[in-house]
């Protein structure tokens, strides 16, 4: 049994480096090892028959000094809707709505609760230590509402004896820098792990400007186009995270962490926009309008953990609060710049988890959770004078338990009873089965059933205008199945996953104007099913001692599609692919490691996008070009001394310098260049 | 060396992936090159599409009374680049069609006769660095108004060049709201008037002749709309703002103005609840039509309000309302749930469907020429 769920381990977590060069790379800590793998064995035992995956270290090192968003779009099936290089990035997955894919930080949801959505720009990778996508059904063992899955994101600690410093540094082109670090500290009972951030751009890129006229020739109709330099797309993010680990007895841990962070971007116009006048390359013009968004948030969570014999016990507090304030200023006859738009929200969320789990008997295991949530939001917009002020607590008691029946088939059950403001919402319930064959290879089939229930945002419910407080949650019901076999060879692993799944969610929401003009309304009114295959292949392993390679793919097939009812006799929507959800999408990372030298290739591709609910080809604005984007780096490893590690990598992203766009008339850069250090002490 | 082998078939696949967009190409091949003649004696109609506001999806349709032929997205067809973002209105003045583009920030010129060798809506010019711009007003050949929702300001513009000319302020330095967001324009000798939607309550008396506001006429909550009649009484309905709206909510109105002496002459009121719109006149300026959920007509002489709507707005929910001032027929516009094509009903001057047609997203204006 041990020796099996070993396996599965090494299966799980060796992609990139090959179990030999994790052996020989480890330090004297093969103990801390086994408390990983104990761990982990715990978790891979309450989720028989859901499906899980673990981002690859190597996808995460490599883009330590970007976002998640790109993490997520080039080694994920999840689709990334991104407003432009350091903008907005939301994520669709599995076909559904940004706010059905819910975001942990160490077990806590991170999604706003205003918004629902994450955006995944503002998440540093840097900060993070491992990410687990939770697919539909897995999620709910942590959390509600993911009708299209989770993210995990988690810290753990580093129980390395000593001081390690890791430095990167990194220079971009469009005057692009960020630095990060990190200090690891650790004794035989504390762990201290800090980290910074600092990035800055001025993103002022250059494109050919197809959306816009410059000049024209009355006499033969001949037209010609800018070229203009990106405006208003500048960032500057910074922030912190640290956290602290103290072991208070050998099978006792408390834990704290604290992540706080401020971004000011520029939000910039729509290619078509002459707001300004003109952006001719040539002169910088006053600029009459700017947008500006700013993000400031501090997240915190302490944990206790005890590992008991029988049962394990963890207390889980935490505090989230964002501020989100965007304005809009304009520029009067008096060439005076007034204000028109300056909305700012606060939103406060606290929450309170206890859990306990216990391997009852050889063969089942029982796990429980009490969970606690409150938001509070309180949004304003001072020109308009609109504003509202609400708050919504969610209580939720969870239960699983899962049994093996039989050598290597495994069943589990789990139970959410939301109460949300006092009310008891419908059940949330996932059973799953499991199958495994473990020999020389790995077979492994899983299934489940799904239902879940996503509730409207506090934004749905109460946003002035149009807020609607009638609204109902959104449900649905997913059912899953998976296939997975593993062929270990002594010099190679072949790790192939297929996933088919169906889901039908009811009283989707949408925002549609109230009136014949003015103000938008959410109504529940479409009914979208989703049904997907969703494919993934891993090989990696060694050609010869120095030389080793890895590549790792992933393919989704979406259909998601409204079945909702029709408005009125003219509506064409009905059976059609939800807008900006690609049917088809794709990404390979492949590496090759040769001694010291690394390269690195990214690949990602979207099929056509729709831009209407209708998706008719009536004009050229009503889809999006299918899109493929490669990025490759090269990076060398130097020793500088016996205690210093240096990187060096350059890195070219847009590497066919495609024009290519992720959003309508959002331009996004040509071929750009990075240069990175990376140091270790 | 060995490396560098696996890493060139990594490459070579990639490439096979790898593809190009040829937009210049498709426009090319596309170009209408419509001859001016034909707009004109074929008795078209232009409507302009709103499209997604910060999707930068505007377009423009024309449609033929004839035929009854549509062709859609005639500005990018002919001009290679998309029309931009929310194309809020439209005028034809001296051979050029001047189409609004409000969250663009500029008016596009096209050609529409005044240049003969050049095609029917071919781009010939532009006005940009306009803030929120909503309408334009010529009022002569060397000086027009444009409105704007977000500057308080209307800017003034020299057709003949298209340069600005000048600015009126209309900031009421209200430190309560931002006014006056300026809309629609109508004319009265040389009053101009126009009416302030968002958060306001006023329609502003303009002297053309020394670019000022010199009076301001007071009505119910968010005019929506204006136009003057024969009898050269103004008229607008208003929305009544929102419910919670920290402007106020009331009950829609519609109101008639003396345009010579700005004085109210008599205002109706719908119920709480009801969504007033869209005040149009046909052709001879003697019927008033608006949208009040369906589609309302009444005598510009009528003491009060039908007890029924023209056309019942039961299964749809009608965006926009155009009347052709040659025939009296209704356009009517159905933008079904604002993110596909929407359809625009043609019907009789007494309610009958003539045609239907498919359009672009949010269709909202109707230029009949």
């Amino acid at each position: 049994m041990h020796r099996k769920s070993l396996i599965h381990t090494i299966l799980l977590t060796s992609l990139l480096i090959s179990c030999f060069s994790v052996q020989a790379d480890l330090p004297d800590t093969i103990k801390i090892e086994e408390v990983r793998i104990i761990k982990q064995f715990s978790k891979k035992q309450q989720q028989a028959g859901v499906k899980r995956q673990k981002i690859d270290t190597l996808a995460l090192s490599t883009l330590a000094h970007r976002s998640l968003s790109e993490v997520l779009s080039e080694n994920t099936p999840i689709f990334i809707k991104t407003y432009g290089r350091g903008s907005m990035a939301s994520a669709s997955f599995r076909g559904t709505a940004p706010s059905h894919t819910k975001v942990l930080w160490n077990d806590f949801e991170i999604n706003n609760p205003m918004l629902g959505m994450v955006d995944f720009s503002l998440i540093p990778t840097w900060f993070v230590d491992d990410v687990n996508l939770a697919y539909g059904a897995a999620s709910v063992q942590k959390t509600t509402g993911a009708l299209g899955g989770s993210v995990e994101l988690n810290n753990q600690p580093n129980w390395n004896k000593g001081l390690n410093i890791h430095t990167l540094t990194s220079f971009g082109e469009y005057h692009t820098y960020d630095q990060f670090l990190a200090v690891n500290y650790t004794t035989a009972k504390l762990s201290l792990k800090s980290k910074a951030f600092y990035s800055r751009s001025e993103n002022d890129f250059t494109f050919y400007n197809k959306d816009i006229i410059s000049s024209v020739d009355l006499a033969t109709g001949e037209k010609t186009h800018p070229k203009q330099k990106q405006q208003q797309a500048d960032y500057e993010k910074y922030g912190i995270l640290q956290e602290i680990y103290y072991r208070l007895k050998r099978n006792e841990t408390l834990a704290f962490k604290i992540w706080s962070q401020k971004a000011d971007r520029s939000l910039p116009m729509l290619s078509s926009d002459e707001k300004n006048d003109n952006k001719e390359l040539e002169g910088e013009s006053q600029l009459n309008n700017y947008n500006k968004q700013y993000d400031f948030s501090t997240r915190a969570v302490s944990n206790w953990k005890h590992y008991g014999d029988r049962w394990n016990y963890a207390v889980n507090l935490g505090y989230i609060h964002t501020d989100l304030d965007y304005i809009y200023d304009v520029r009067l006859h008096d060439g005076e710049i007034n204000r028109r738009i300056d909305s700012k929200s606060d939103v406060n969320s606290f929450f309170f988890k206890a859990s306990g789990e216990a391997q009852l008997t050889d063969n089942t295991k029982f796990n429980t959770a009490i969970q606690y949530q409150h938001h509070h939001v309180d949004s304003k917009e001072k020109i308009d004078k609109t504003a509202y002020d609400e708050s919504r607590t969610e209580l939720n008691w969870l239960g699983a338990i899962e049994h093996q029946w039989a050598k290597g088939l495994t069943q589990s059950i789990c139970i959410q009873t939301p109460v949300t403001d006092n009310k008891f919402d419908p059940l949330i319930w996932v059973a799953g089965i499991q199958y495994e064959v473990v020999q020389k290879n790995v077979f492994n089939t899983q299934f489940n059933v799904t239902r879940n229930y996503h509730r409207p945002t506090l934004n749905d419910l109460y946003f002035q205008p149009g807020g609607n407080p009638e609204l109902k949650a959104e449900e649905g019901y997913t059912t899953e199945l998976d296939f997975g076999y593993a062929f270990l060879w002594p010099k190679t692993d072949l790790k192939l996953n297929t996933t088919g799944y169906i889901s039908e969610i009811n009283d989707w929401i949408l925002w549609l104007p109230a009136g014949s003009r003015g103000y938008w309304e959410p109504m529940n009114l479409k009914k979208v099913s989703s049904k997907g295959i969703e494919f993934k292949a891993n090989l990696s392993g060694f050609l010869s001692e120095k030389l080793n390679y890895k590549f790792i793919t992933n393919y989704a097939f979406t259909k998601s599609v409204n079945y909702g009812k029709s408005i009125g006799e003219n509506d064409l929507s009905y059976g059609k692919q939800l807008p900006y959800i690609p049917k088809k999408s794709m990404n390979i990372l492949a590496s090759l490691n040769y001694n010291k030298t690394t390269i690195i290739g990214r690949f990602n591709y979207y099929s056509q996008r729709h831009t209407t609910t209708s998706n008719e080809y009536e004009t050229m604005r009503d889809y999006l070009y299918s899109y493929y984007m490669t990025n490759l780096s090269i990076g060398h490893e130097l020793s500088l001394s016996k205690k210093v590690l240096a990187n060096i990598q350059l890195k070219v992203d847009n590497l066919f310098d495609e024009d290519y766009r992720s959003i309508l008339q959002r331009p996004m850069p040509g071929r750009n260049y990075t240069i990175l250090l990376d140091l270790k002490f | 060396m060995q490396a560098m082998k696996y890493w060139y078939i990594i490459i070579i696949g990639l490439l096979i992936f790898n593809s190009c967009m040829d937009d210049d190409e498709w426009s090319q091949r596309n170009k209408l090159n419509i001859d001016v003649d034909d707009i004109i004696s074929k008795e078209s109609v232009f409507i302009s599409n709103e499209g997604n506001f910060m999707y930068g999806n505007a377009s423009l349709s024309l449609y033929n009374k004839a035929t009854h032929e549509v062709i859609n997205d005639v500005f990018y067809k002919q001009n290679g680049v998309p029309l931009g973002d929310v194309a809020q209105s439209m005028k034809v003045h001296n051979g050029l069609l001047y189409v609004v583009v409000n969250n663009s920030g500029k008016i596009y010129v096209l050609n529409m006769g005044k240049y003969p060798h050049l095609p029917a809506f071919d781009y010939v010019g532009k006005i940009t660095g306009l803030t929120s711009p909503r309408y334009i007003h010529f009022i002569n050949d060397t000086k027009a108004y444009i409105t704007d929702l977000y500057s308080k300001t209307i800017t003034i513009i020299n057709p003949e060049t298209l340069e600005k000319t000048g600015k009126i302020s209309v900031d009421n330095h209200s430190p309560e709201f931002y006014q006056h967001p300026t809309e629609q324009m109508v004319q009265y000798n040389k009053y101009i008037f126009t009416n302030c939607w968002s958060y306001d309550n006023k329609i502003l008396v303009i002297d053309s002749e020394k670019d000022q506001v010199v009076d301001s006429i007071t009505v119910g909550l968010q005019p929506t709309s204006l136009v003057l009649d024969k009898n050269n009484y103004l008229w607008t309905i208003t929305d009544g703002g929102y419910d919670g709206s920290p402007y106020g909510y009331e009950a829609p109105s519609l109101w008639k103005i003396d345009a010579a002496t700005h004085k109210v002459e008599q205002s109706f009121q719908f119920n709480l609840g009801d969504r007033g719109s869209e005040v149009k006149l046909n052709g001879t300026r003697d019927t008033l039509y608006f949208i009040n959920g369906g589609i309302w007509k009444m005598a510009v002489n009528d003491k009060q309000l039908p007890d029924h709507p023209f056309i019942s707005g039961e299964d749809k929910l009608f965006y926009g309302l155009n009347i052709d001032p040659v025939n009296s027929d209704i356009y009517a516009i159905d933008a079904i749930d604002y993110s596909q094509p929407g359809v625009v009903y043609r019907l009789s001057p007494k309610g009958k469907k003539i045609d239907s047609f498919k359009v672009g997203i949010i269709p909202g204006e109707a230029c009949f020429y």
